[in-house]
């Protein structure tokens, strides 16, 4: 049968706006401006408001401790008012959109400490049942990684995975690899970060079931290449099994909760 | 410094010139939360997003596009927030389970068609998914999907045309 998709698409989106059509009601512009924010927003904006606020309060301290003394520092109860500084009710979140850098030109920026690389022996992996299973013909697997490491580690990159059979011959698997989460959805990943000790990261990777004429082979171990000498080893998911047809592998990263 | 300050804040500067520019794009407003937002959430994520876009109004520059275009890439990414926490949170597949029961609503059954091209949608990159859904079922041009995401016409173009091909694979049809 011939479908036109654009057509498919084009009628569906005609129906699906049919179905959604209810007005929108306005929220109550005056009162939210003074009041405090929705539960949802609550939620929303008390880390970027926490993360604000800390971020502050330490260029704050770098400032009063390098200043020399009896120098008043830039901004302070004596100075004449810095260039960057916002009118009473002006909003001082970043915007939505378009983050604005907090002034740094008097402050000393130091990148926060990264920790080490995660070391393949420090990671186990297990698969995330709740979010593997196929969607339209394409399995979506989760693969976690857990730091049993006593500290933090660096979990980024796109690895490469290989079969090993009970024989201990690898095969490599075919996962097309991407860090272009447009292209290779990292799924639960956040994208390179550090994986607190006890904490998951995880992999995202699909594979194709229908239209796939090559059947899946079960392997007797997974292995995550994270970088040349790094390599987990785990069970072989059934998951990876169920057809012969490999899609994307996502950046590896912690999991964002 | 009046000039100054009218630079900092072009938006509208009332609560009622506010609303009045808003009212031509809330059918837009609530399309793109609704398509975007965990479905029980949609409308509470769209209002948070208008008065975000109400505090945020200082930062709207109509240099760098229109104030639709502007309020949907807020709507957009509070909706995709949102249904990012959700993910994390619970689980992609019972979502799509119930994104497809609260669709069948009202008439009984979902369309055979619809259910099926949204498990395909559903198969597709995130890049692929966003574009899909805000031409096809937000109905939104091509420039303003890419103004909403940030990317050019080309890309817009480009990743329609691979989503196109995709479903087609997916459905399992061939022209």
């Amino acid at each position: 049968v011939t479908v036109d998709i654009d057509d498919l698409l084009r009628r569906s989106g005609e129906q699906w706006r049919a179905r959604h059509s209810a007005p929108l009601a306005l929220p109550d512009f005056e009162e939210k401006t003074v009041s405090a924010p929705r539960r949802g927003a609550r939620r929303g904006f008390l880390i970027p408001m926490a993360a604000a606020a800390a971020t502050v309060a330490v260029i704050a301290v770098v400032l009063v401790l390098r200043a020399p003394t009896g120098v008043p520092v830039a901004g302070g109860p004596t100075g004449t008012g810095s260039p960057a500084a916002t009118a009473p009710g002006t909003p001082t979140r970043s915007d939505v959109t378009s983050p604005s850098p907090l002034p740094s030109s008097s402050v000393p920026t130091s990148p926060p400490a990264r920790p080490a690389d995660c070391a393949a022996a420090q990671l186990s992996g297990s698969v995330d049942a709740n979010r593997t299973g196929t969607i339209a013909g394409a399995e979506s697997v989760v693969i976690l990684l857990r730091n049993g490491g006593p500290a933090a580690c660096w979990l980024g990159g796109v690895p490469t995975l290989s079969g090993q059979t009970a024989s201990g011959s690898t095969v490599p698997l075919g996962y097309a690899g991407s860090a272009d989460p447009g292209y290779a959805d990292p799924g639960p990943a956040g994208g390179p970060g550090p994986v607190a000790a006890g904490a998951d990261g995880a992999i995202h990777l699909t594979l194709q079931v229908n239209n796939c004429s090559k059947p899946g082979t079960r392997y007797a171990k997974l292995l995550i290449q994270l970088r040349p000498g790094q390599v987990v080893s785990m069970p072989f998911p059934a998951e990876l099994a169920v057809s012969g047809c490999p899609g994307y592998v996502a950046q590896a990263g912690p999991v964002v909760s | 410094m009046p000039a100054t300050a009218d630079r900092a804040r072009p938006g509208p500067a009332s609560v009622d010139a506010f609303v009045d520019s808003l009212r031509p794009h809330l059918d837009a407003v609530a399309r793109v939360a609704r398509r975007f937002a965990p479905p029980s959430d949609a409308d509470d994520v769209a209002q948070e997003a208008l008065l975000a876009a109400w505090r945020y109004r200082g930062r709207y520059r109509p240099d760098r596009g229109t104030f639709r275009a502007w309020l949907l890439a807020i709507v957009f990414t509070e909706s995709r927030k949102a249904a990012g926490r959700r993910y994390r949170n619970e689980q992609l597949l019972t979502d799509l389970a119930h994104g497809l029961v609260s669709d069948a609503r009202g008439d009984g059954r979902p369309p055979p068609d619809h259910e099926a091209l949204e498990r395909a949608i559903a198969a597709l990159s995130r890049r692929q998914r966003e574009v899909v859904g805000l031409y096809y079922f937000v109905d939104l041009p091509l420039d303003e999907v890419a103004a909403v995401l940030g990317v050019s016409p080309g890309t817009v173009k480009s990743a329609l045309s691979e989503a196109r091909n995709r479903i087609r694979h997916l459905l399992g049809s061939v022209q």
